[in-house]
C-alpha cells in the first residue's frame, strides 16, 4: 500500500487535492462546517509533506520522470520531477497552508453563506492542486489544461464575496486572462506544428536540431507565450487587471493570488522556455533582452504605481507587479545567480506576499478602515499583526536577515556577472522605492499614537498563528537559506542544462 | 507570384486563422459591450482550432479510423483532434462563467456596457471614500 502511494506520489498529490475539491460541498452538507474547513487545512498540509518528500528524494537521487497511466513518454502525459518541481510544490504548500489556515476562522462571515463558503474551499482547492499540476508536468498541453484551471479557479475565486466591484475586476480579469490562454495556445500550437510532439523534453531534442529552418516561426511561437504568460503573470504593461482583481477580493483571495497563482505560470513560462525551447536557442534569439527589459520597466513602473495608492490593498497589489519584475529581470538575465535569483523570489514573495495580505486583512477587519492614512495608530491596538506585517515590508525591501535579500543579492550578483549596470541600479532603485511605498506605511501605524490610545484588539489566535508562521518561514528563510539556496540553485542549474545536452 | 506568396497560399488555413484571432482579440478590447466580448473571445478561440485542426490535415486523408483491410489508406493526425476537443470543453467552460458574470454585472449595476460599469465603480469608491472621511 505504501510503495503503491510512494510510487505514484507525484500524480496522488494532484489528483487528491483535485478530488477533495470536489467533496468539499457534500461535506459541509453531510458534516459540521468546521470539519469540511479542516479537512481542506489538512488536505494542503498532506500536499505539502509530499512535496518536501518529493524534493527530499530529487536534491539526493536526481530528478525522475513519471508516466501517467502507465503510458511511456512520446504517446503518454509525462511528469517530469527535476528541482524545478520540488522548490515549487515546496513553495505552494509552505504558502498555501497558512493561507487556509487563516481563511478557515471566518470564511462563511467572509464569503455571505455556508454554500459559498463551501464552493470557496473547492476554488481554493482547484488552484492548489492546478498549480501542483503546473509544477510537475513535463508535457506542453497538459500545461495549457492546467493553466486553464488555475486561470478559471483564481477568477472565480476573486469574486468570493459577490460585490459589485469585485465582479466587476472579476470580468476584466477573466476577459484578459482568457486572451492570455489564447496567445498560449497558440503557441503551443507553433511548437506542435514545428516539432509533432507535445513532450516539452522531444520538442526540446526536436528543435535543437532543426530551428535554423524557421527561426521566424520559434520567435513568433515564443513572442506569443511571453504575452500570453506575461498577461497571466501581470508583467508590467500587460498587468492592468491585477490592482483590480487583487484589491477587491477578500483577503485570504488576495494572498494566494497575489503570492501563488502568478507564479505557476512564470512555472509554466520557464519549462517551456528552457526545457522546450532550450537555453542556446533562447540566447540566440533577443528574447532574453526583451525579458530584461520588460522586468526592469515592471520594477519601476510597479513600484511607482504603488507609492500613489493611499488604500493599503492596493498599494500591496502594485507592488506584486513590481515583484514580479525581480522574477522576470532574473529570467532575462539568464545566467546561473539571475536564475536562483528568479527561483529564490518565487520562493520569499510568494512567502511575504501572503504574510503582507494576511495583516492587511486582518488589520482592515479590525478596524473597517482600508486607507493608509486612516490607520494611524494601529501598532499600538495589534502589536502582533503590525510585527509580521513589518517583518513582511522588510524583507520586500530586502533587508539583510529577511528572506527577500537572499533574492535580490542572486540577481545582483547575475546583474554583476552579466555586466548589466542598468539591472544593478534598478534593482537598488527598486529596494528603495518598496522602502518609500511601504515604510510609511509602518511609520503612520506605530509611530503616530492617537489619543486616547486604543486598547488592544488583537486578530484571532488563528489567524495570528497562520501569519507567524508565515513570518517565522521568511525569517527562517533570510537568516538560514543555505538548504533553500541550494535546491533553488539545483533548479536554475536544471534549467540550463536542457540546452547544453 | 513570389516565392513569399506562394507559402502565404500554401499555407492559407494558418493565415486565416491568425486573421481570425486577430478578429477575435480586437474585439475582446474594443467593444464596450459585455456579450460582444464574449463574443470576440469565441472568435479567438475559434481561430485555435482552425489552426490546430489544420496542422493535423492530410491532403486526401480519411477519418482515423484504423481499416485493417485496406492499408494503402491515409489517415489525418488524430492528436490535434482530440486536442481541439479538450480545447472546445475549456472555451465552453470560460463562456459559461463569463456569462454569469454578466448577470450578475446586469443585476447590480443595470447595464451591460463596461464603460458604464467602471464609471459606476469609480463613483461608488469616490462616495464610500467621502463617507468613510466624513465620520
Amino acid at each position: 500500500m505504501s510503495l503503491v502511494v510512494r510510487d505514484n506520489l507525484p500524480v496522488l498529490i494532484v489528483v487528491a487535492l483535485l478530488s477533495s475539491a470536489y467533496v468539499m460541498p457534500l461535506l459541509t452538507k453531510i458534516r459540521r462546517f468546521r470539519f469540511a474547513e479542516f479537512f481542506a487545512v489538512f488536505m494542503i498540509a498532506l500536499a505539502l509533506s509530499g512535496g518536501i518528500y518529493l524534493g527530499q528524494g530529487i536534491l539526493n537521487h536526481g530528478s525522475f520522470t513519471y508516466a501517467v497511466g502507465g503510458w511511456a513518454a512520446p504517446w503518454g502525459i509525462e511528469l517530469s520531477l527535476d528541482a524545478v518541481s520540488g522548490f515549487f510544490l515546496i513553495t505552494i504548500g509552505l504558502v498555501a497552508t497558512p493561507i487556509m489556515l487563516y481563511a478557515s476562522y471566518d470564511l462563511v462571515a467572509e464569503v455571505g453563506s455556508r454554500s459559498r463558503a463551501a464552493w470557496f474551499l473547492t476554488l481554493f482547492l482547484l488552484l492548489v492542486a492546478a498549480l501542483c499540476g503546473l509544477a510537475i508536468t513535463g508535457d506542453i498541453f497538459n500545461i495549457y489544461v492546467m493553466v486553464e484551471v488555475a486561470t478559471i479557479a483564481s477568477c472565480a475565486i476573486v469574486s468570493a464575496r459577490n460585490d459589485s466591484a469585485s465582479v466587476a475586476a472579476t470580468f476584466k480579469y477573466l476577459m484578459l486572462a482568457t486572451i492570455g490562454s489564447g496567445f498560449v495556445l497558440l503557441g503551443i500550437g507553433f511548437l506542435f506544428v514545428l516539432t509533432g510532439n507535445l513532450n516539452l523534453n522531444y520538442i526540446g531534442q526536436t528543435l535543437r536540431l532543426t530551428w535554423q529552418n524557421y527561426p521566424t516561426a520559434l520567435w513568433v511561437a515564443l513572442s506569443f507565450f511571453t504575452v500570453g504568460f506575461g498577461v497571466k503573470s501581470a508583467l508590467f504593461p500587460l498587468h492592468v487587471w491585477l490592482p483590480d482583481a487583487h484589491s477587491t477580493a477578500i483577503s485570504p483571495s488576495s494572498a494566494i493570488l497575489s503570492s501563488l497563482a502568478i507564479k505557476g505560470y512564470i512555472i509554466a513560462l520557464l519549462k517551456i522556455f528552457y526545457v522546450g525551447v532550450g537555453a542556446q536557442i533562447i540566447w540566440e534569439l533577443p528574447i532574453t533582452a526583451i525579458l530584461t527589459l520588460l522586468g526592469m520597466g515592471a520594477i519601476v513602473a510597479g513600484a511607482l504605481f504603488a507609492l500613489a495608492q493611499d488604500e493599503l490593498k492596493r498599494r500591496l497589489a502594485f507592488s506584486t507587479v513590481s515583484q514580479v519584475g525581480y522574477i522576470f529581470l532574473g529570467i532575462g538575465l539568464g545566467n546561473i545567480h539571475g536564475l536562483t535569483g528568479s527561483f529564490m523570489h518565487i520562493l520569499s514573495h510568494a512567502l511575504t506576499k501572503a504574510l503582507l495580505f494576511l495583516a492587511a486583512g486582518a488589520m482592515i477587519k479590525r478596524t473597517g478602515k482600508t486607507r493608509i492614512s486612516e490607520m494611524a495608530g494601529i501598532g499600538f491596538k495589534m502589536p502582533v499583526t503590525l510585527g509580521v506585517f513589518a517583518i513582511g515590508s522588510l524583507s520586500m525591501i530586502g533587508i539583510p536577515l529577511f528572506s527577500g535579500f537572499v533574492s535580490k543579492w542572486q540577481l545582483l550578483l547575475g546583474a554583476l556577472a552579466k555586466g548589466n549596470y542598468l539591472a544593478v541600479l534598478v534593482l537598488v532603485a527598486g529596494s528603495l522605492l518598496a522602502a518609500a511605498y511601504l515604510l510609511p506605511v509602518l511609520r503612520t501605524a506605530l509611530f503616530v499614537r492617537p489619543t486616547p490610545t486604543p486598547a488592544k484588539d488583537e486578530a484571532p489566535s488563528v489567524q495570528l498563528v497562520a501569519m507567524v508562521f508565515l513570518a517565522a518561514l521568511v525569517l527562517v528563510v533570510g537568516v538560514f537559506p543555505h538548504q533553500v539556496l541550494q535546491l533553488a540553485q539545483k533548479a536554475a542549474a536544471t534549467l540550463l542544462r536542457w540546452g547544453v545536452l | 507570384m513570389g516565392e513569399f506568396g506562394s507559402r502565404i497560399v500554401q499555407n492559407y488555413p494558418y493565415v486565416f486563422a491568425l486573421a481570425l484571432f486577430a478578429i477575435g482579440v480586437y474585439t475582446i478590447l474594443t467593444h464596450s459591450n459585455l456579450f460582444k466580448k464574449v463574443i470576440g473571445i469565441n472568435i479567438m478561440e475559434g481561430s485555435i482550432y482552425v489552426l490546430f485542426i489544420a496542422a493535423g490535415n492530410v491532403r486526401g486523408g480519411v477519418a482515423p479510423v484504423l481499416d485493417l483491410a485496406n492499408s494503402d489508406l491515409v489517415y489525418v493526425h488524430p492528436l490535434p483532434q482530440a486536442l481541439m476537443l479538450t480545447g472546445i470543453v475549456v472555451s465552453v467552460s470560460v463562456t459559461a462563467l463569463s456569462l454569469a458574470l454578466i448577470m450578475k454585472l446586469y443585476r447590480s449595476y443595470g447595464t451591460v456596457d463596461a464603460r458604464e460599469i467602471a464609471r459606476l465603480t469609480r463613483l461608488g469608491n469616490e462616495v464610500g471614500a467621502d463617507v468613510t472621511s466624513g465620520s
